[in-house]
């Protein structure tokens, strides 16, 4: 199999999962997201790992600081009925 | 052409050649390569995105330990003092299992549990209603009981609807005694109980300005009266057969303001709160009412609670609170009872000192009728349960590391003896009470 028949496959494999789940953005997105609003920051890739991490790893409703910028925590824990 | 020529062109073009092969050779090794680690790739991408939708699941936690130095003195008005001293050491342990079901569902659960060291068994709430708003509170052993269970459907609108057990309890402004965020929905001098129920919650920040959120949230968590050894039977009392449902709503209305120059956020909250039959189960003969029926009382009460809180004043981490808790009640099964009312203060301070630092103080203030469902707490002193009381707190938290902080902390607590009409006619003493304590606190 050519090597570019594996990356249209990847793709392909790619396209099909994200057509099996419903549309949503990853933690990755997310964190992306949060940090050019919140900073007007893009967030590059040596310090996705590490951003990720830091939002999703800290008390439901605080802030965190990723990559320099504060934004808030994504883990979420139902502490708030109904949210916030 | 010279030999040597032919010779030195023949040498020329195998070097051709061979370095032509070799790349060939080197470009089909690495095309392999390549091939090889794409499909490794594949793998494990599968296998993430397998272990996505199949580990619904997400843990978090809470673990506390806790020292706690208690003394008080109590007695009638004149009379001799009696003293208990209690210096207590506990644990709290809290298991949050989370799941996203799917867009729109959520699952909340957290199954807990508080002890002493080394004492199992206890049970201080006094009817089954009670021990359900405790939960794990309580610090009867370390067998876990669930502080949560609840789902929220979230639809199109801003809009969602919950039912199960709920995270009513360790509201504001409870969080920042340890410059937490908010970790609880009722504000704290409403209820400090778990409920039961189902809620619908709208969000109308959507339609205000920037930084401006508007929330209204009703509850309906009705108590069910039922036999405790028979689930076919009305209990009964002296009074006859009681009502199998104690309706109770309540409406939680709150409006923030944030990131504004001069402050953070401003808090305001309202809650009203209503219950009609409520049977106060335990009351009078917790042990032997299922055989001899005993006689507690029926009531009908509810509040008015406001909660007005300041934070990060002048962006230098003051926080300032204040919450009004305006009860009412009546007993239904005395002829010619009349309303009783109610009205008490709580006042919280705080400085937050870098990201690591709180240092702050409470004053409470309850009058001879005052009542709060106050059964979530970890404090061996009532400290904001007693009618006819004055207290004060004051404490400092550290956070030792991440996800690691202490607290210490002292209260003072003092109450009046209530009068014979008070409907806290157990409060019969004078109490000055005083407790020291220490915790840590690690969140996972």
């Amino acid at each position: 199999m050519s090597l570019m028949t594996r990356i249209a496959g990847l793709v392909a494999f790619a396209l099909i999962l994200s057509a099996s789940f419903p549309a949503k953005a990853g933690k990755i997105d997310e964190v992306k997201a949060a940090v050019q609003a919140a900073c007007n920051k893009e967030l590059l890739s040596g310090e996705l790992t590490a951003a990720v991490m830091g939002a999703y790893d800290c008390n439901p409703g605080s802030k965190v600081t990723v990559a320099g910028c504060a934004i808030d925590c994504k883990k979420t824990s139902g502490s708030v009925v109904g949210g916030k | 052409m010279s030999a040597n020529m032919i010779f030195k062109n023949s040498l020329l073009i195998s070097a051709i050649a061979l370095f032509g092969f070799s790349s060939v050779s080197f470009a089909q090794a690495k095309a392999e390569s390549v091939d090889s680690r794409l499909e490794k790739l594949e793998d494990r991408l599968l296998e993430v995105e397998i272990q996505k939708q199949l580990n619904k699941l997400s843990f978090s936690g809470t673990f506390i330990n806790r020292f706690e130095y208690y003394k008080t003195e109590y007695g009638l008005p004149g009379a001799a003092k009696t003293t208990d001293t209690l210096k207590l050491f506990s644990t709290y342990f809290a298991l949050n299992m989370d799941a996203t079901v799917t867009d729109k569902i959520s699952l909340y659960s957290t199954l807990a549990m508080s002890k002493f060291w080394n004492n199992e068994g206890r049970n201080e709430a006094p009817g089954y209603w009670s021990g359900a708003e405790a939960g794990s509170y309580g610090y009867k052993g370390a067998t876990p009981m669930f502080d949560r269970a609840y789902m929220t459907y979230k639809f199109d609108l801003p809009m969602t609807f919950s039912i199960g057990r709920m995270s009513t309890n360790n509201g504001l402004p409870a969080n920042q005694i340890d410059g937490f965020p908010r970790q609880g929905t009722y504000p704290r001098f409403s209820f400090n109980a778990i409920f039961d129920g189902l809620a619908l919650v709208y969000d109308f920040s959507g339609y205000l300005p920037k930084d401006h959120n508007l929330t209204v949230r009703a509850f309906y968590t009705p108590y069910m009266n039922v036999s405790p050894i028979d689930r076919t039977k009305q209990i009964e009392d002296s009074g006859g057969k009681v009502e199998s449902n104690t309706p109770m709503y309540s409406i939680l209305t709150e409006y923030t303001l944030s990131d504004t120059p001069a402050f953070g956020k401003l808090n305001l909250a309202h809650m009203f709160n209503d219950y009609r039959n409520f049977y106060w189960d335990g009351f009078n003969n917790p042990n032997t009412h299922p055989v001899t029926p005993p006689n507690n009382p029926y009531y009908e009460g509810g509040f008015n609670m406001l909660y007005a809180g300041l934070e990060d004043i002048g962006r230098f981490g003051l926080n300032v609170s204040a919450s009004g808790l305006f009860y009412w009640s009546k007993l239904l099964d005395t002829p010619g009872a009349s309303n009783q009312y109610s009205t008490a203060y709580l006042f919280n301070v705080n400085q937050n000192i870098g990201d690591k630092l709180v240092i702050g103080a409470e004053y409470i203030k309850t009058d001879e009728n005052y009542y709060i469902d106050e059964w979530t707490y970890l404090n061996i002193i009532p400290f904001y349960k007693m009618a006819n009381s004055k207290g004060y707190h004051g404490f400092v938290a550290y956070k030792l590391a991440q996800n690691l902080s202490t607290r210490v902390g002292y209260y003072n607590l003092k109450l009046d003896p209530c009068s014979p009409t008070s409907t806290n006619p157990t409060l019969d003493k004078e109490v000055n009470s005083d407790a020291y304590y220490v915790n840590l606190r690690l969140d996972f």
